[in-house]
């Protein structure tokens, strides 16, 4: 069991020994960080964990982040010529969010499709319930004696 | 030892007995045979009985260190502090279900012996052990929590355990599944109770009087473990947010987008005797949701950094959330011409139309998060093509519907019953849409431009506003009415109808979150760099400074590599603290854990994540600046204040339609006098 508490030293050295040489103040575009709004739009799908790039710390996720450093720091490409090649490679499940096209736009729209429909059911429903129910009863004033009594009944439940 | 044999005959007893109660309550019902219900009754006791014995049995495991117990070898270690082997109850598959069945049974325990509803208990009782039998069938035939590494008793001797996932010991991790899985059984009652409501052509609004407090409590556990999960996500993930929309968060959000529907919907029934159908529909809907839930953390068919996913045990569930959601629509369908309303909505403008707008939205938000969520299934079901839907898509479809959600919650207080007119829409609205004028005004003054942070703080504004004026006027009433002093009036309003109160007290923790999202989502800043010790990092008002890389013993053979870093006000140089962001390396794991640097106050989080380093002690920082954060917790600490308050027992909870029509006709006086 005592050998088995060695295992974190031991990645742990093995981490700081063997990590890459290169340091900051020789940053190339192997080092170099993706901005994190790149990382967000980007799902880990090497090993298919699925996470979002920007939370995921596998070594699958280190090999993607290796592929946008590439593809944006030694090609040049821009944030969406990036994601266009990686949905070109890896399909577009390698997107944080469906493309907007074609089939994709049941998912963008049909929230709102299916709230504002609701909506127009709801009006029409409302109209046929209040349309049959209207009444015009209306309290103009309290004599009194009735005044007296709400007071003591508002005075029970306020 | 012959325990884990005890333990999984426990289970198959259980299994048997429920099956037993349920028709011993189908025939009691049917002969009206009271010794008979007494032995349904008993039956319910024994399978609450039989399923504390296994989950005590499991526990023992759990915290002896059995490790010839799969579970146990799975999710355990000998390093692993007691807090975290007791958590691993419901750290796995089986152990989780354990858990669901042993709150369910007792559950059912209480229903069955309630002196509350006597006609329909039975009902409900025999519909709660229908699910317990699910359960007890799946823990006994598919996923058994006393397997053995090495087949049965007794079995081969195994020394040490794989260990617990790291990302899951975090205190956080200890409630949030605890509270879900209370609020995810805890619906089981009001939708057992329905289901009795339909099956006994029970029109009235009984079943919403007895379910209330178990609808509130369920909502209630169901909050607090979404907040939880996301104070979870925020310190042990590493990203920089709290919400990350995945699958099995959205899981638990979706009942509970429902389950609020149905709370706000059930007062038109209570009050008016309305909405009948739609109620039941409505905790149909949120149950099956929380099966839904269970199905997707279990089946496997949607990845997820919470799921443990098996294709077969997921088959079961999905076909029992269909049986469920059948048999709810089915019976809605047969028995919709006994759920007649009692009253009609006398006008467009009135506080019925918009808490019916308030559940449109309420359901289009969860549909929303629905679709989202199944939507790469049915890409790939339909076109064959995989898409990923995460946090991207949901704040673009959420954040227009929330925001719609939030200006209702200011309008339903201040607008009146039955029906308003244009007068006192104009006496009611007039302060609180100058009060969120001046307040768009002066934060745009203070220079805040973004469309969605003027929305979302100009409704928080307006929020506020209606429900502090409702109190106030309530107040004012009250003083003119007892001569009290303003103070005691206060109190004593608040007192006096806690369940309203409760409500606008809850409004008001929700309007503190809506103001920490839109801080968090608007205004935050991030920066990723590389630095070598003694250099600075600047991030909005700070200076970072690099102090040291270090590594340190964190005991239970857990070592943390941490960064030293001095954080100073860039403009006054004042040093503010020292936040140490560190990776965590556990035996059981080759992925280290990320514990975050916070430097947290009312304004703003200072969040840095200690991404990398290199030979040289140069290291990668994450850094973020989340505006506001601190008031999400607040706000949800509110949330849950009030919803105690609003549950807490005595006079002023009290919600009897009696009582409520009663209070409403003398509002409508009132409304009508003034």
């Amino acid at each position: 069991m005592k050998r088995l508490g060695l295992v974190p030293v031991i990645i742990v050295l093995f981490t700081l020994l063997f990590s890459p040489i290169t340091a900051h103040g020789s940053e190339t575009w192997e080092t170099r960080p993706i901005p994190l709004d790149v990382e967000s739009g980007v799902i880990c799908v090497l090993d298919g964990c699925m996470m979002n790039l920007a939370a995921c710390e596998t070594l699958a996720a280190e090999k993607l982040r290796g592929i946008i450093r590439e593809k944006m720091f030694k090609e040049g490409l821009n944030k969406e010529q990036t994601y266009a090649y990686l949905a070109e490679v890896y399909g577009d499940k390698v997107l944080a969010a469906p493309p907007k096209r074609g089939f994709n736009w049941v998912a963008w729209l049909g929230p709102f499709v299916a709230t504002i429909g609701g909506g127009a059911f709801l009006y029409l429903g409302l109209e046929k319930w209040v349309g049959s129910s209207l009444r015009e009863e209306e309290v103009a004033s309290l004599d009194p004696e009735d005044a007296r009594r709400l007071d003591e009944e508002l005075k029970k439940y306020l | 030892m012959l325990m884990a044999e005890v333990g999984y005959f426990s289970i198959v007893l259980a299994l048997v007995l429920s099956i037993y109660g349920m028709i011993a309550f189908l025939m009691a019902i049917r002969t009206k045979n009271q010794a008979l219900l007494g032995s349904a009754k008993g039956a319910t006791l024994a399978v609450a009985f039989l399923s504390t014995v296994a989950s005590l049995i499991l526990i023992f495991f759990l915290m002896s260190g059995d490790y010839s117990i799969k579970y146990v070898y799975e999710y355990t270690s000998r390093d692993l502090p007691g807090f975290y082997r007791f958590s691993a109850w419901w750290a796995g598959n089986s152990g989780s279900l354990l858990l669901w069945l042993f709150l369910l049974s007792w559950y059912t325990v209480v229903v069955a012996y309630s002196r509350k509803g006597k006609l329909m208990a039975p009902y409900a009782s025999g519909i709660l052990l229908f699910n317990s039998a699910f359960f007890l069938f799946v823990l006994a035939f598919l996923t058994n929590p006393f397997e053995r590494v090495s087949g049965w008793y007794p079995g081969a001797i195994v020394s040490a355990g794989a260990g617990m996932n790291p990302m899951l010991q975090n205190p956080g991790m200890v409630i949030h599944p605890f509270t879900t899985y209370l609020g995810y059984v805890g619906f089981a009652i009001p939708f057992a109770y329905g289901m009795t409501a339909l099956i006994t052509k029970n029109a009235g609004d009984e079943w919403i009087r007895i379910t209330r407090r178990w609808t509130i409590l369920a909502w209630l556990f169901l909050s607090l473990g979404n907040l939880s999960g996301a104070q979870w996500a925020y310190m042990e993930l590493g990203w920089g947010g709290y919400w990350g929309w995945d699958p099995v968060e959205n899981a638990s959000l979706l009942p509970w987008l429902t389950g609020t529907a149905f709370l706000h919907s059930v007062m038109i029934q209570e009050r008016k005797d309305m909405l009948k159908v739609w109620n039941v529909a409505l905790v149909t809907i949120t149950y099956v949701l929380t099966l839904f839930g269970t199905f997707l953390v279990r089946s496997g068919v949607l990845t997820s950094v919470h799921a443990f996913g098996s294709n077969e045990l997921g088959r079961y569930f999905l076909v029992f959330t269909v049986l469920m959601l059948a048999v709810g629509i089915i019976l809605i369908v047969k028995r919709s011409a006994f759920l007649t309303q009692g009253r009609s909505f006398e006008a467009f403008l009135s506080k019925e139309s918009s808490f019916l707008i308030n559940n449109l939205v309420l359901v289009g938000l969860a549909f929303a998060v629905f679709l989202g969520t199944i939507f790469p299934i049915i890409s790939e079901a339909v076109r064959g093509v995989k898409v990923s839907v995460g946090a991207p898509f949901f704040n673009t479809v959420s954040a227009p519907l929330g925001l719609a959600l939030f200006i209702l919650m200011g309008i339903c207080p201040l607008i009146a019953w039955r029906k308003a007119t244009s007068k006192s829409l104009l006496d009611n609205f007039l302060l609180p849409t100058v009060l969120t004028a001046v307040a768009i005004l002066d934060i745009f003054l203070l220079g805040i431009r973004k469309p969605y942070a003027l929305a979302g703080y100009g409704i928080a504004a307006f929020c506020i506003s209606t429900i502090l004026l409702e109190i106030i006027q309530g107040t004012r009433v009250r003083q003119r009415l007892t001569g009290e002093s303003f103070l005691m009036a206060i109190v004593k309003l608040l007192m006096r109808n806690r369940r309203r109160h409760g409500g606008y007290i809850i409004h008001l923790g929700m309007v503190l979150m809506l103001t920490a999202m839109t801080g968090s989502h608007t205004y935050n800043l991030d920066l990723i760099k590389t630095v070598k010790i003694g250099e600075t990092l600047e991030l909005g008002s700070y200076i970072i400074n690099y102090n040291h890389l270090s590594q340190k013993d964190l005991g239970n053979s857990r070592q943390a590599v941490y960064a030293s870093l001095s954080v100073y006000d860039r403009y006054s140089g004042r040093l503010l603290g020292v936040v140490e962001p560190q990776k965590v390396f556990y035996p059981t794991s080759d992925q280290p854990s990320t514990e975050v640097g916070l430097r947290t106050t009312l304004k703003e989080d200072l969040y840095i994540v200690l991404a990398d380093w290199q030979k040289d002690r140069s290291a990668t920082f994450k850094i973020f600046i989340n505006p506001l954060v601190a008031w999400l917790w607040i706000g949800g600490y509110v949330l849950i204040f009030g919803t105690i308050f609003a549950l807490w027992p005595g006079r002023g909870s009290q919600s009897g339609a009696h009582y409520l029509r009663r209070q409403d006709i003398i509002k409508d006086k009132v409304e009508s006098v003034v």
